[in-house]
């Protein structure tokens, strides 16, 4: 009985199982560095998937926007509208930015906030096959100044950061990802929190460790706070859809819809580099 | 020889494919997972051994393509092409449904073993909201695309370019 379970092939799978089990805690998300076959494959097969992604979005184009013409141009009245307004709304804003740097001179004031970034466009070619996984692979890599760890957002905000590089890609991992988490700030309050993904594949994020008393409500915006150093301060992650109590009693958290479409990545800027103090205030601050 | 060459190849195209433009076919938030239906059908016509090998190769590309934890992919991919393929000579392959049930509990196995290792790797997960939003669906949507995929893949391997008959001369 004992020799029949124990033949040479059940062996040989749990070996197989062990070793692999062993491989997998050692090559966690925390390593620096891919291995030299990870590098080669990714420098194959990127050149690969970017031709690919180029026809499939140029088919979707295509098509998509024959369906799609009448609502196309509701769209674009919708949009001429929102033009209008925006651009007068601007031209007060510009005036408050002015008498904003008028007052931070006054003052000596040095904030990243309006910190001004060295990015980088990159386009998205693939994404991880697995539903277990929420990343992407982007065209440019450490012959671009890529580095693990930078950040990547589009032009309506924060989408993830670098987790590894090899010689002309990245793999970036989407806040939208379960293990994901960034340190976010409820513009208007202030009220910090940690935006994690979520595990229900709905897209949105959750914003955690919230103080209870917090006066955080529906539809103000989070943005990052910049603790962990991971990611600047001030990038515009979402907007607050709900705001719950957590089942202990003690924090609330809240459900953030994200600005960024995840579904529909296509070109993104890898943060290099973040000129933080001296933008705000051309004057020289403290002299 | 020739036999695994050929699958390699329709492998690497499915991971392609699988990576570029199954993005765009997500449902609920889940895309179907054809390299995995392809290890399925693999092992179901070539039993356990083949099924394993194949799987842990597969996976392993897998994993040196996009993943981040080597051997997530392999581990799960293996174990299903090794415990699937030991239905080679068991059940009727002729009859739709049976690849259908066939691939849907394969994804739902290796869709558990992936939520076990993320689990153990330290990723905070809830079974009931994984198994609704992940697990579930991915199976359904798996054993749908059986019937678009199964009839190629039986021709092929009982005469065509699959078949273990055809390469031997």
């Amino acid at each position: 009985m004992f020799r029949y379970i124990v033949n040479k092939y059940v062996l040989g799978f749990v070996a197989l199982v062990v070793l692999a089990l062993i491989l997998i805690s050692y090559t966690g998300r925390d390593r620096a560095n891919l291995t030299p076959v990870e590098r080669i494959i990714k420098n194959v097969v990127t050149p690969v998937e970017q031709g690919v992604t180029t026809v499939v979005e140029g088919l979707r184009d295509t098509f998509g926007s024959v369906f799609t013409i009448g609502q196309i141009r509701n769209e674009n009245e919708d949009l001429k509208r929102q033009v209008a307004v925006l651009e007068s709304e601007n031209i007060q804003l510009k005036e408050y930015e002015y008498q904003n740097l008028r007052f931070r001179e006054m003052l000596n004031f040095k904030d990243t906030l309006s910190a001004d970034y060295d990015t980088l466009s990159a386009s998205v070619v693939a994404r991880n096959p697995s539903n277990w996984f929420k990343t992407v692979t982007i065209n440019k890599g450490e012959s671009d100044g890529v580095r693990k760890d930078m950040a990547v957002v589009t032009s309506k905000g924060l989408i993830g950061h670098v987790i590894n590089v090899s010689g002309n890609s990245a793999e970036v991992l989407l806040i939208i990802d379960n293990s994901s988490a960034v340190g976010g700030l409820v513009q208007v309050t202030r009220t910090p929190g940690v935006v994690e993904g979520m595990a229900d594949n709905s897209g949105y994020l959750k914003m955690n460790y919230l103080p209870k008393e917090a006066n955080v409500r529906e539809k103000q915006l989070v943005i990052s706070s910049g603790l962990g150093g991971i990611f600047p301060k001030g990038l515009p992650i979402g907007r607050i859809t709900e705001v719950e109590i957590e089942s202990n009693g003690l924090v609330k958290y809240a459900i953030v819809r994200p600005f960024a479409d995840f579904n529909r990545l296509e070109e993104v800027l890898v943060v290099r580099e973040v000129f933080g103090e001296d933008i705000l205030t051309p004057s020289g601050g403290g002299e | 020889m020739m036999r695994y060459v050929i699958m390699s190849v329709i492998f690497i195209i499915s991971l392609v494919l699988q990576s570029t433009l199954f993005s765009h076919l997500a449902v609920a938030g889940v895309k179907p997972d054809l390299p995995l239906i392809i290890i399925i059908f693999y092992a179901l016509f070539n039993g356990s051994k083949e099924g394993a090998l194949v799987g842990l190769l597969g996976g392993f590309l897998q994993d040196l393509m996009f993943g981040q934890n080597l051997g997530m992919n392999a581990l799960a991919k293996f174990t299903v092409g090794y415990l699937f393929g030991s239905l080679e000579r068991k059940i009727y392959k002729e009859n739709l449904f049976i690849p259908m049930i066939v691939v849907f509990s394969g994804t739902f196995l290796n869709e558990t073993i992936l939520y076990v290792l993320r689990l153990i790797d330290g990723v905070p997960l809830n079974y009931l909201t994984s198994l609704q939003s992940v697990i579930l669906s991915t199976a359904v949507y798996n054993s749908c695309l059986v019937p678009f995929v199964y009839g190629r893949f039986y021709k092929s391997s009982q005469k065509g370019l699959l078949s273990s008959d055809r390469w031997q001369v």
